[in-house]
């Protein structure tokens, strides 16, 4: 079962239950749960899973099926009841505490105890007290500094492989200030304490210098800062970087050399020669799209292209990446690097309905109806391009291909197809939609959740084959007249199967 | 009204014998006439049609509390909501055809009831209107199958996850405690803590989705 919901509906759900759902948060979930089947059903699967987590936890805490304590009380309820058919002897104690509340739900009602502004712990949660502040966080390493504050929280390990000689923490332990993290392989999940979300993949090491506060030496690294986090800075060889709200991510190389790119906001960059780069590092900005390569030498260039597996945003990590060869490689554009900072998106295999369509917009792609994306489109790669490059009418977008593939174009409706697309390509007759959000030029839009749901604007999905490896050039698009909005292209590619 | 941490409908008295524990909670929590009439029913012993409404509702009431909290998704409501219930099925049991469909006759109480105490609840923040609670049970009846298949994978699949994440989702989940009080205990953020949820939660899915799907 596709959940595309499935994330929106566990937060509002987890806040219902917390009690600290708003009133718009409840219209949400409600408009949410009228207006889409689909939805509901996740909505029903997740708080069944939820019912299910509550009626087995009291189990989980002391990790046992049968909890000792029970023994005794089963005992007496089995001899009063003699026999009872039940359906599972698995979770015998689960089935004896039930046939428990039932002769005591027979008997009388709860309604004194949920008036009550008392919280009783019921014994059988666990030989420990669950509010006991544990003596020792787990996995924290033996020789931490006393004055070294806690600053962060590790929440996720996946197939990280420590580097030799380094700590190695467990999940949900306590990072410091001075703790160093190395590892050869794999992703961690970090959550400051200040409300930045941080992410290390592949071979890595950092070190934690201040509550916002990293040093980089080697690795890829995503950072996505909420309001009390603005300021939280990544320090590299060449380069120094501090996020003014809200997302970017950064690349550093064996060598030092370091990629950032913004994928959301704005952010503040210094750089310059690693040795004097503290000295006087040149100060820059990059806003949401731009992206830049600074050398050895902490002279910087457009950083061109950037795919979302090997520099991936904390947002495009919700979706399974597909693991399979490249079929889009790389992009060029025949813009100057004076003239931009642009930085092309490669999603690979990653096609599929609420998918960003642009660096510089908030618009999605969605299939027309609820069957979703076409079948041809679906799992492809595609590249995000710049909406605002429909204004460069000269420019050539080079995109290439790694192996035989077929290459989609997916161009507006209301738009009159270019001679270099009328040449190179062919009208697949299928269509797809684009859903718009809130920009600058259209400020009342908004984005919603799902195939077929707000579509804008419909796309015609063009197509050519692509017999060998090769680079396709791409033209770009004539303003129409006497049209307000238009849009950039999009493109597209899957493995061609013969 | 404050949320009240408790292990939510499964309770237990170590040690005392059912009798006693009964005596011992309607001590405490007692609806006055509800206690007589049952009082009376437990000293003339259980017959084998009390017997049997036991095991009916052992067997089916971890689904009606699902099917309640879909309904009324919060855990006081929806707890109080199930007492309810399990009593109107208990005083209404001698109306229950032996054979057929408890379980769809459990669930017809159960949204009745639901219905009862929305209309002494109107001023509270979630609720859904009549329609989107029809279309809700609607789905829920559609997928009744699926819902079992699913709970035994996802009793499989906490079999695979690791102590510490077991711990926090008995504190989340067991205890009712709130993310701001797990944090606060554990000294960890409350963004964290939200995170290592959404994380627990999401990899369950996962888990589930994959089970079924090598199941097909």
């Amino acid at each position: 079962m596709n959940s595309p919901h499935w994330l929106l509906i566990h937060k509002l759900v987890s806040m219902s239950l917390d009690d600290e759902l708003s009133e718009a948060g409840s219209r949400q979930l409600s408009e949410l749960l009228c207006k889409d089947p689909q939805a509901r059903c996740t909505y029903v699967v997740y708080l069944q899973e939820t019912a299910e987590l509550r009626w087995l936890s009291s189990g989980l805490s002391t990790g046992e099926r049968e909890p000792r304590r029970q023994a005794g009380v089963i005992r007496d309820l089995r001899n009063q009841a003699a026999t009872l058919p039940f359906s599972s002897l698995r979770e015998n104690w689960l089935v004896a505490g039930a046939c428990v509340t039932c002769i005591v739900a027979l008997c009388m009602l709860m309604v004194g105890y949920f008036l009550s502004n008392k919280r009783d712990k019921p014994d059988f949660a666990g030989p420990t007290h669950p509010l006991q502040v544990p003596d020792k966080v787990v996995g924290e390493p033996e020789a931490t500094p006393p004055s070294s504050m806690p600053v962060a929280t590790l929440t996720r390990l996946t197939n990280v492989i420590w580097t030799q000689g380094q700590p190695a923490p467990n999940e949900l332990s306590r990072l410091r200030v001075g703790d160093t993290i190395a590892f050869d392989s794999g992703e961690l999940e970090i959550v400051f304490d200040r409300g930045v979300e941080f992410l290390a993949r592949g071979k890595c090491r950092f070190r934690i210098e201040s509550p916002l506060h990293l040093v980089g030496g080697l690795g890829t690294f995503s950072a996505k800062v909420g309001e009390s986090g603005r300021g939280f800075r990544i320090d590299t060889p060449t380069s120094s970087i501090v996020d003014r709200g809200t997302e970017f991510g950064v690349s550093i190389d064996a060598q030092g050399q370091t990629d950032v790119v913004c994928f959301q906001g704005v952010v503040e960059l210094s750089y310059g020669p690693a040795t004097s780069l503290s000295r006087s590092g040149v100060r820059d900005r990059l806003y949401q799209g731009e992206g830049l390569h600074i050398g050895g030498g902490g002279i910087p260039i457009r950083l061109v292209c950037t795919t979302a597996s090997e520099l991936p945003s904390i947002g495009s990590l919700r979706r399974n990446p597909a693991t399979f060869s490249p079929v889009i490689s790389d992009i060029l554009d025949s813009l100057s690097d004076t003239a931009s900072r642009k930085s092309y998106r490669i999603v690979h295999g990653g096609f599929a309905d609420d998918v960003l369509a642009f660096i510089d917009r908030p618009h999605q792609w969605n299939g027309l109806d609820k069957s979703g994306v076409p079948e041809i489109l679906s799992g492809c790669d595609y590249v995000m391009p710049f909406n605002d490059d429909k204004f460069s009418e000269e420019i050539q977008v080079e995109v290439d291909i790694a192996r035989p593939a077929i290459l989609y174009v997916l161009f507006s409706d209301g738009l009159d197809p270019p001679k270099w697309l009328l040449d190179q390509f062919e009208d697949t007759n299928v269509d797809i939609g684009l859903d718009e959000g809130r920009h600058k030029r259209s400020p009342t839009s908004s984005i919603g959740i799902g195939p077929g749901v707000s579509i804008d604007t419909i796309f015609s999905v063009w197509k050519r084959e692509v017999a060998k490896p090769s680079t396709i050039v791409l033209g770009g698009i004539k303003r129409p007249e006497n049209v307000q909005g238009y849009n950039m292209y999009g493109i597209a590619a899957k493995p061609l199967v013969r | 009204m404050s949320k009240i941490a408790h292990p939510g409908p499964i309770l237990v008295f170590e040690g005392l014998p059912a009798e006693r524990a009964v005596e011992e909670f309607a001590s405490r929590f007692v609806r006055q006439e509800i206690l007589r009439r049952f009082h009376k029913q437990i000293r003339d012993g259980m017959d084998d049609r009390k017997r049997e409404f036991v095991a009916l509702l052992t067997r089916n009431e971890r689904r009606l509390y699902g099917y309640i909290l879909s309904l009324v998704p919060d855990w006081n409501n929806a707890d109080e909501i199930l007492q309810e219930t399990n009593i109107r099925l208990w005083e209404e049991f001698g109306r229950f055809e032996q054979g057929t469909d408890f379980h769809a006759w459990a669930l017809r109480v159960a949204y009745y009831q639901v219905l009862t105490w929305r209309k002494n609840r109107s001023r509270q923040k979630l609720i859904y209107d009549e329609s989107l609670l029809e279309e809700i049970r609607a789905t829920q009846d559609e997928m009744n199958d699926l819902l079992e298949t699913r709970r035994d994978a996802l009793r499989r699949c906490l079999e695979q996850i690791n102590p510490e994440s077991r711990r926090l989702l008995a504190q989340y989940y067991g205890e009712g405690l709130r993310i701001n009080e797990i944090a606060a205990s554990m000294n960890r953020s409350v963004q964290a803590v939200y995170k290592a949820v959404q994380r627990i939660r999401s990899s369950l899915h996962g888990c589930i989705e994959r089970r079924l799907r090598h199941a097909e």
